[in-house]
């Protein structure tokens, strides 16, 4: 028998082309005892890779193929769980002395981590290798010798591989002359890159993408030949015949090394250094009944049982030292004034609202804590906290000062293939052109890329895509075959990892392109090691509202904004929200006018219902009957109206599901976020089943009828898929109110705050700016010697800010801040000659309209720039600006070049310009809005075309209209998107003929498209 | 220097090791000097190719095996 010691997986990144499954299933089916995972300089596939191996009975070996400093290869396997640590250490000194791209592990840095470590002498790429291609016998020997000498007797074997390289027999011939002479034993391995041989072609290309040549080119990383796969056991012993021994020792290497990686411990630190648990449960307590007493006005019973049981869990779970860290972080945001809002299930709990991380009150709302935390679950607690954009890495850089940098990193995250990155790194390495990879590319959204052809058979606006001809079937083929294979690393968005032990000995860390230290582990695989993530979030509408509150002054006062502003429910009433928190985009905005928003409850149902889950499972159009009691709500059990109540029998939360299933079928807390876990991600059919007979029959023996019990999970059932947290919906709905407020209240200030925190939000910020004027606020246009960095807003208007021009840097707003200091700019020439801004910024600020004060000729002002920047530089040749010959550009051209380097106008919309022309029939959206029904004629510009799920699983394509007026939301069904999908996803300007559409009087008006064209 | 041939040749081999063929005269092989595989430009539609460098009774020589067509080449000559 054999045992493949050296293999590489998608992990090597674009360096391995068979997944970890097929490979290790393909291992099983040969019985083979175990395998090792040795991928470049990396450990990210280990996890999966010992969880796997371990299901199908094979023993996993933790490896990596490590490059030492001067260049050379090492093949590196853990003995045992010192050997993995030695690992983890190896190669992040390895990044630290190399780049982020590429890990150098130093000499005296093996020396120093060689623990638990057996070393085979590594591919042609060796030390040893090298010197023996070059016919340097000698220095190979000291090369082994070294190895030898570093890693101790007996740790050491020098790797045959036999993949039909010119070399190959040359180098297996004094491999073996070595191992006589010194008697270091050999080893075979195959250098696996891919599961078998008709696996080489997508390694091939993988190897392009990586060395970013073409298949025609030469490059010396590309293979010669395909011959390092996954080979069987007898293949090898027959590659190997001549050294039986090289065999032979595979099994003997299997059997020394142990299953190295210490899986489901907990690692968190404790809160005060050197003391038990027992002191963290105790401050833990102290801090919850403090917080309890600032926000309950009395502690009752119920409410300190909920409190009490709670704290017994969150102690028995032993996590206390958790809540006291992301305790102990949002303290520390509240001195700074970092505005911060916890979300997800953490809200769930009291002890969190008590502890001021969330603003969720969850006693009551009577929400379920067992979603969060439960004894049977044991999983770790996971709290998520939105940070102001702008100073989330500062608390970040709190924690790392606190817990000390090697005991803290960022999570990292795996930039994974899918249809849109596949074609365009395998067309570039099978030589399309850029211009055809662009075409190639056009319209293909985002899917897996083993979806492509499906897509393209969907999609009506791809029916004559260039995808279509046969000359690109090979290419989808690949495509498919490297779908979900991780392309690169990067830094999970908000992801910290806090260790009680040095993190070196858990993952290996290497620099991201931010600088930060991250794992070689993402969120899915860093709990498995011990390690529980506090998720620190920007949130650039935190942001919005700290830049609103400062503009607006004392006089808003955020947190104490009244929960019950009847103003603010009748701007959501209207459907008026652009800007709003969650609840902009049309879906919602049309709820809002339906479901005629006047409470807070309103708002988290609305949260939780433009998802996909509720919307096709035809929810909406039921809650919105119940809520104004169009329909009758009904409870099939009475113990369901408790749970029930609140959403009006219908189904909508999570908790709810949880807690469907504990007062109707009995089940323990742990079962009942199994049913959860099912019905949110419906993946099996069969065990939906399952858990719906275990509902069943328990809920039988809780003395229930059986079709009752059926039609209760019926129900559920109904809701699969929904997964959305009621918790979380409160925490969004909390910020979502208090936008709307300062939108109703000071929206001059918060839409340029807005402005000022793009991107961000559901639309592009021209649309900010038509909905601002349709307030009634102006927007004052760029002005060279008043505008600010950013927007600026006093309560009737908002000036544009000079940051808002296409290229402009800090470097160039600080001269012309500090220019400007000194006087304001006369002329251009002046600004030119006092500033270090470059020529094509300064272009751009004239096409703003930044110098319009000074004088009005854009044109002229751009012709004689050249001019201006010869002088300055000091040209023998100067000449004389002149700007009288020039006329202007048309109101049209500037206006589109304005937009062109601000993206807004400040004044008018292009609409305006094409208005004149427009028959008088084609309505304004402002008219179109009043009409009751019928036919209607609307032009505008497209925003935010999209194709949500829906309940019938057709094609709905929805967008909104924007003129000089504001917006109009349009609805194009299957037939009509079959006949025009090709300009509404490619015109930016449209012509709609459609019928007025209102559901209910409420309702803001949508049209439903019959007839599209383009305005061009 | 070499003189390339490129001619398939009719070769007696045991398993995949050659032992002779003839070329206008009987070439016996003596040992295999090298022995390596390349993939070709498969993107091409080109096939695998097995190459053996060998020294025979007469003079070395570089044979291709096409694998896929069961054929054998003598490239060329080498001195």
């Amino acid at each position: 028998m054999f045992v493949h010691l050296h293999v590489h997986s998608p992990y090597s990144f674009l360096d391995g082309a068979s997944s970890l499954e097929a490979l290790l299933n393909q291992a099983a089916h040969w019985n083979m005892s175990a395998v090792a995972l040795t991928d470049h300089s990396n450990l990210s596939g280990a996890v999966e890779f010992q969880k796997i191996a371990l299901d199908l009975g094979i023993k996993p070996i933790q490896g990596a193929e490590i490059t030492t400093e001067d260049g050379t290869h090492l093949t590196l396997l853990a003995e045992n769980k010192t050997g993995y640590i030695s690992l983890c250490r190896l190669l992040t000194e390895g990044y630290a002395h190399g780049s982020r791209h590429q890990a150098l592990v130093p000499w005296k840095s093996l020396a120093k981590h060689c623990q638990g470590l057996i070393v085979l002498s590594g591919c042609h790429h060796s030390g040893v290798a090298r010197a023996l291609l070059v016919k340097d016998y000698h220095k190979a020997k000291e090369e082994a010798l070294r190895l030898v000498e570093l890693f101790g007797v007996g740790q050491v074997y020098l790797e045959m591989i036999h993949s039909y390289l010119p070399f190959t027999k040359h180098l297996l011939g004094e491999l073996f002359k070595l191992h006589e002479e010194l008697h270091i034993p050999l080893v075979a391995t195959n250098n696996v890159h891919y599961l078998q041989k008709d696996d080489f072609h997508i390694h091939d290309l993988l190897v392009c993408t990586r060395t970013q040549t073409k298949l025609s080119e030469l490059h010396i990383e590309r293979p010669l030949n395909g011959e390092n796969y996954f080979a069987s056991p007898e293949e090898m012993a027959s590659r190997f015949a001549p050294f039986p021994s090289a065999i032979q020792n595979t099994l003997e290497i299997a059997e020394r090394c142990e299953v190295a990686l210490d899986l489901g411990r907990n690692l968190f630190p404790r809160y005060f250094p050197g003391a038990g648990p027992e002191k963290s449960i105790r401050v833990l307590h102290e801090l919850t009944w403090a917080g309890a007493k600032r926000r309950y006005k009395e502690i009752t019973v119920p409410l300190r049982e909920r409190i009490e049981h709670e704290l017994q869990i969150i102690g028995q779970l032993d996590v206390a030292d958790y809540f006291l860290a992301v305790w102990d972080l949002v303290q520390y945001a509240q001195k700074q004034n970092i505005r911060y809002a916890g979300r997800g299930s953490a809200a769930d709990s009291v002890v969190v609202y008590c502890l001021e991380i969330t603003n969720v009150d969850a006693f009551a709302r009577g929400l379920l804590f067992e979603r969060f935390l439960s004894l049977e679950r044991a999983q770790k607690p996971d709290i998520d906290i939105d940070f102001d954009a702008r100073y989330r890495d500062q608390v970040a850089d709190y924690v790392y000062k606190r817990y000390g940098p090697e005991r803290v990193a960022s999570v990292c995250t795996f930039h994974t293939y899918h249809a849109r990155s596949a074609l365009r790194d395998i067309g570039k390495a099978l030589g399309f052109s850029q211009t055809e990879l662009q075409q190639l590319t056009k319209n293909i959204t985002s899917v897996p890329s083993d979806g492509i052809r499906s897509l393209l058979n969907r999609l009506p606006e791809l029916k004559n895509h260039p995808l279509h001809q046969a000359k690109y079937a090979k290419l989808l083929d690949y495509c498919a075959a490297i779908n979900g294979f991780p392309r690169q690393i990067g830094t999970h968005l908000g992801g910290l990892v806090i260790s009680g032990v040095p993190l070196t000995t858990v993952t290996p860390l290497q620099p991201s392109a931010k600088g930060v230290l991250i794992t070689q582990f993402d969120k899915n695989t860093i709990e498995d090691l011990g390690l529980i993530k506090i998720d620190l979030l920007s949130l650039r509408t935190l942001s919005a509202v700290s830049n609103t509150v400062q503009e607006v002054g004392p006089k808003l006062q955020y947190n104490d904004i009244p929960t019950d502003d009847e103003a603010t429910y009748a701007r959501l009433q209207k459907g008026d929200t652009v800007g709003v928190f969650q609840l902009e985009s049309p879906a919602q905005r049309s709820l809002q006018s339906r479901l005629q928003t006047d409470r807070f409850e309103d708002i988290v149902a609305s949260v939780a219902l433009i998802r996909p889950g509720p919307i096709k499972g035809n929810m909406v159009d039921p809650f919105i009957a119940r809520r104004h009691g169009h329909e009758e709500v009904t409870y099939i059990h009475p113990k369901l109206e408790k749970i029930l109540a609140p959403t009006y029998g219908v189904v909508l939360y999570q908790e709810q599901v949880i807690e469907i299933a504990t007062e109707i079928a009995g089940f323990t807390p742990g079962e009942s976020d199994r049913l959860r876990k099912v019905m949110t991600k419906f993946r099996s059919q069969q065990e939906m089943e399952q858990i719906g007979e275990s509902f069943v029959t328990k809920a039988i023996a809780q003395g229930i009828e059986r079709d009752i019990a059926e039609t209760i999970f019926s129900y559920v059932v109904g809701y699969a898929g929904y997964g959305f947290c009621e918790a979380h919906a409160a925490a969004f709905a909390d910020t979502a109110y208090r936008t709307a407020y300062l939108l109703e209240h000071y929206p001059a200030q918060f839409y340029a705050a807005l402005l000022n925190q793009q991107p961000m939000g559901f639309y592009p910020p021209n649309t900010l700016c038509v909905q601002a004027r349709s307030r009634g606020i102006k927007l004052l246009p760029l002005d060279i010697n008043t505008s600010d960095v950013e927007f600026t807003a006093d309560d009737n208007s908002i000036r544009i800010g000079l940051k808002q021009v296409k290229g402009m840097e800090q470097a160039f707003l600080d001269s012309i801040l500090s220019a400007r200091s000194e006087r304001c700019f006369s002329s251009v020439q002046d600004f030119v000659y006092r500033t270090t801004i470059h020529k094509n910024v300064a272009e751009n600020l004239i096409l703003a309209g930044a110098f319009d004060v000074l004088s009005n000729n854009r044109r002229a002002l751009l012709w004689n720039l050249p001019k201006l920047y010869q002088n300055k530089q000091g040209s023998l040749f100067l000449e004389t600006p002149n700007e009288n010959h020039l006329s202007d550009f048309s109101p049209f051209d500037r206006w589109l070049r304005e937009y062109s380097v601000l993206s807004l106008t400040a004044q008018g919309h292009i609409l305006e310009f094409f208005r004149p022309r427009l028959p008088k029939s084609v309505l304004t959206t402002k008219e179109a809005e009043h009409c009751q029904e019928g036919m209607v004629e609307v032009a505008g510009l497209v925003i935010r075309p999209h194709r949500p799920p829906t309940r019938s699983g057709k094609t709905v394509v929805f967008l909104t209209l924007e003129d000089e007026h504001g917006l109009i939301d349009v609805t194009i069904f299957e037939d009509i998107y079959r006949k025009y999908a090709k300009i509404v996803f490619n015109e930016p300007l449209l012509l709609v003929t459609g019928e007025i559409s209102r559901r209910d009087p409420n309702e803001r008006a949508s049209i439903i498209a019959k007839e599209i064209r383009s305005l061009r | 220097m070499s003189k390339f041939i490129n001619q398939p040749i009719e070769l007696k081999y045991v398993g995949d090791f050659p032992l002779s063929f003839s070329f206008g005269q009987n070439f016996i092989i003596q040992y295999i000097v090298k022995h390596w595989r390349e993939a070709g430009q498969w993107w091409l539609g080109e096939s695998e190719l097995f190459i053996y460098e060998v020294s025979t009774n007469l003079c070395h020589c570089e044979l291709h095996f096409l694998p896929n067509k069961n054929t054998w080449i003598l490239y060329r000559f080498t001195d």
